[in-house]
């Protein structure tokens, strides 16, 4: 699961500040890791608007995204000068997947203290312009024989090719699909569900990952304005799970809770 | 039928911004296009991006390389012109003192976009082979007014790249 912030990129927040907030979590987030930056998006309603374009000039290196790892690795922070990331991974730790209130609350507070750093160092606090939540699922997906079980077992939004005459179920299958989403006739946000075949790295069975993203400007002002989106886009992605899978999908998910 | 999902709405056509890079020696462009692509882009950065990469002493008379300013500068000058999504791409022609020339000719159009190796436009237009021509020592307004004029009448056809 991971709860992401994005804003205007704050001016003087440099790979030496950038490096600097780590402080603020090294206690609980001892290892730390440099990775590119992520990429800005955002959604945008309405008709099609004739193509624009615009170009900036943006110094060398670029502004790092750095992670902040817990010791078993399970829960990540990653800052860059423009984004704030909160994720929690399923790893094979034996601990239980957090239900989403305890992540908000998680985000929340990392977040707060990541903004209180910006405000020690005299830097501007962020503007929050998007918002994403993302649910990662790993569907193990071997059958009784061993072999990747067909995706329609499991994802509704795949009918399968049981009129496919004589091809065998598919070696691999990914899509992406994407819905807007609205209170009454405005849009808030757009969903996407991406489905993907992969492997468990470690004993190469077939598994399908589901992941379900929604993203979208923040509902309000401020910290309340993010929480507000965070929470209609949970409700969203907790309804789209429920629709695009199936009861047998819905089975496995209720013993693993 | 998904719960809580209207299917008239679903046939919107989303416009996320998409964010393009393109490497100088020092730093980088990045384009940012919302809506689609128009034609020309591509073709451009790619031209921009072999113009760059031409070494010292390129044409066999000492030609200077095409400093990051000029290319920033011509990038934006791109970007500002009232060029409709379906024109063909400029020829982007490399000059020996390090400047970059956008270049248009085509259904009796002729542009040309001079930009100095110190980042000066400068702007020559003319709309027929018999028509008037127009010079502009810098893109001020009335170059753009002119401009536009032009421009809009450069759609199809193939742009040739340098």
């Amino acid at each position: 699961m991971a709860v992401s912030v994005q804003f205007p990129a704050i001016e003087k927040l440099d790979p030496a500040r950038l490096g600097l907030s780590w402080q603020k979590f090294r206690g609980e987030f001892p290892e730390v890791k440099s990775q590119p930056p992520l990429v800005r998006q955002i959604e945008r309603f309405g008709p099609p608007a004739p193509s624009k374009v615009d170009v900036e000039i943006e110094e060398i290196p670029p502004a790092p995204r750095l992670w902040f790892l817990s010791k078993d690795g399970t829960r990540l922070i990653q800052v860059q000068r423009d984004h704030f990331v909160y994720n929690w991974r399923k790893l094979d730790t034996g601990v239980a997947y957090p239900h989403y209130d305890e992540v908000r609350a998680q985000f929340l507070q990392k977040f707060e203290t990541f903004v209180l750093f910006l405000g020690e160092e005299g830097l501007s606090a962020p503007q929050p312009d998007q918002v994403e939540l993302t649910y990662v699922n790993h569907i193990p997906a071997n059958d009784e024989s061993g072999t990747r079980a067909p995706l329609e077992r499991y994802v509704r939004l795949w009918a399968g090719l049981s009129d496919a005459g004589e091809l065998p179920t598919p070696e691999s299958v990914a899509f992406q699909s994407q819905f807007a989403f609205r209170r009454g006739t405005t849009p808030l946000g757009r969903l996407y569900i991406q489905v993907q075949s992969r492997i468990f790295r470690a004993d190469t069975r077939p598994l399908y990952h589901l992941q379900l993203t929604a993203r979208g400007a923040p509902l309000g002002e401020g910290l309340g304005g993010v929480l507000s989106f965070l929470d209609e886009a949970h409700v969203w992605i907790v309804r789209a799970f429920t629709s695009v899978t199936t009861e047998e999908m819905h089975s496995v998910w209720q013993r693993r809770q | 039928m998904l719960a809580g999902w209207h299917p008239l709405l679903m046939d919107e056509i989303d416009i996320v911004e998409r964010r393009v890079p393109l490497p100088l020696r020092n730093g980088r462009l990045v384009f940012t296009v919302v809506g689609p692509e128009p034609r020309w882009l591509y073709p451009a950065l790619h031209s921009l991006q072999r113009v760059m990469h031409l070494p010292e002493g390129w044409d066999s008379y000492g030609g200077k390389i095409i400093d990051d300013d000029v290319v920033a500068r011509a990038a934006e000058v791109l970007v500002t012109l009232p060029l409709p999504a379906e024109a063909p791409a400029p020829s982007v022609v490399p000059g020996s003192a390090g400047s970059l020339q956008l270049e248009w000719h085509e259904a009796g159009v002729d542009v040309e976009i001079h930009i100095s190796a110190i980042g000066q436009v400068s702007v020559f237009l003319s709309e027929s082979e018999s028509g008037p021509e127009f010079e502009f020592e810098t893109l001020d307004s009335d170059a753009r007014v002119r401009l536009g004029e032009v421009l809009v009448g450069l759609h199809g056809g193939v742009g040739v790249s340098h």
